[in-house]
């Protein structure tokens, strides 16, 4: 048995009567078709809803272009897109020519053999010739000057480190 | 999309073994006049579309350009943004027709395709956005657009006025109010193809369809704007 309405309808089913028609209680159907204060009221809100959407509709701007298939051609005469798009054509070339250059010659981005080893010959010679200054160095640590006072102490053959001698004397021993 | 740049205004899609080139007209005597057809009429371009007549499809699109436009541009705000994506709606729905079961289902699919192409375009918008890279077209609010008769002064003040409030409305909206309330009421579109729409059930529907209908209906300036307004009694408007 369909439960009575006692009074009006509230909000909720006011709104739920403007979704959807179909899904109302029998009860709120029979209300909305006895009550006219009811009636008007959910009249209201919908002729408030369709005067929004044909507002909103009258108010919309047009598009300035409008999109429309131009032509038809068969499958023959597809033109691929780089043709199109010169600059897109010009890349796809130069990274085809490289491709096929490299595919040619295989050591052309490589160095040349000769070229290689040759420079490897000069860094070893390099190499040596530091080396060899390095011994040098290890052998006479001092410059030629104090190695020739090293000599002349060596000759006298005193151990004392200490003594010194007077330039231009002879022996003679300054303490 | 990259494609779609590089190939700039014209756009081809192969479809079998026949190229189809879809170009703007920027003529505004050669408008198409646009308005949608019975259901009858629907199916059978449907139908002759389905199976490649180009004619069929050119006709449909005539019929529902207006509406998808219209349906892009309230999502969007930006004219020239709206115009590329109804060109990518009406490209792809070419392309996916062969796939579409009912024929008597092809405005609620149309309006997938549209509502999808213009969630992916904010998506990547966001994106964009994210890394600082974002194109910024937005023409701010339709009011700034020139609607399809040039109106006059007080026309125009009445249009400015109404997309105002519904700019204060749809700042309370969640965006499944907006879209729910949208495709009800500015398009038209029943429970049952909103609900195929955007991939919902139907009692989802009516529920976000409900908060909308209630945020509306507490919105007392606008209802004083429509009810003032719609008889052209601008004058009689409560102040």
């Amino acid at each position: 048995m369909a439960k009575q309405i006692t009074g009006h309808l509230n909000e909720e089913q006011i709104i739920e009567s403007v979704i959807d028609k179909s899904g109302l209680d029998s009860a709120v159907r029979r209300h909305l078709l006895e009550c006219s204060a009811c009636r008007a009221e959910k009249e209201a809100l919908e002729n408030r809803l369709t005067r929004f959407g044909q507002f909103s509709r009258e108010h919309a701007p047009s598009p300035r272009r409008w999109p429309r298939l131009l032509e038809r051609r068969p499958a023959s005469t597809i033109r691929p897109s780089w043709r199109i798009r010169p600059s897109f054509g010009m890349g796809m070339g130069l990274v085809l020519a490289s491709f096929l250059a490299l595919l040619l010659n295989p050591h052309l981005f490589k160095p040349k053999k000769d070229v290689a080893l040759e420079k490897v010959y000069q860094e070893m010679l390099r190499d040596e010739q530091f080396m060899s200054e390095i011994e040098k160095l290890e052998e006479n640590p001092l410059p030629r000057f104090y190695v020739d006072i090293t000599d002349f102490s060596d000759q006298d053959g005193s151990d004392d480190l200490h003594e010194s001698r007077s330039p231009g004397g002879q022996d003679e021993i300054i303490t | 999309m990259i494609i779609d740049a590089l190939l700039g205004e014209r756009i081809q899609y192969t479809t079998g073994c026949v190229l189809f080139v879809m170009d703007y007209s920027e003529d505004a005597e050669t408008k198409p006049q646009s308005g949608v057809g019975n259901a009858n009429q629907v199916s059978v371009l449907v139908d002759r579309a389905r199976t490649g007549d180009r004619s069929a499809f050119e006709e449909l699109m005539l019929l529902y350009q207006a509406e998808i436009f219209r349906l892009v541009f309230f999502r969007t705000r930006s004219r020239m943004d709206s115009e590329d994506l109804m060109q990518d709606i009406f490209l792809a729905a070419f392309r996916y027709l062969p796939q579409l079961k009912d024929s008597d289902r092809f405005r609620p699919w149309l309006y997938r395709i549209a509502v999808n192409r213009v969630r992916d375009f904010h998506r990547k918008k966001k994106f964009l956005a994210f890394f600082g890279i974002s194109e910024e077209r937005d023409e701010s609010d339709p009011t700034d657009v020139a609607p399809h008769n040039d109106p006059g002064a007080l026309d125009k003040v009445i249009r400015d006025e109404f997309w105002s409030h519904v700019r204060q409305l749809s700042k309370r909206f969640s965006p499944m109010e907006k879209e729910v309330f949208s495709l009800r009421f500015v398009d038209n579109l029943n429970l049952r193809e909103i609900a195929q729409i955007l991939k919902k059930s139907e009692s989802a529907v009516k529920t976000h369809l409900y908060r909308a209908i209630k945020k509306f209906k507490e919105d007392a300036a606008l209802s004083d704007f429509l009810e003032g307004e719609w008889h052209g009694k601008a004058d009689n408007r409560p102040s």
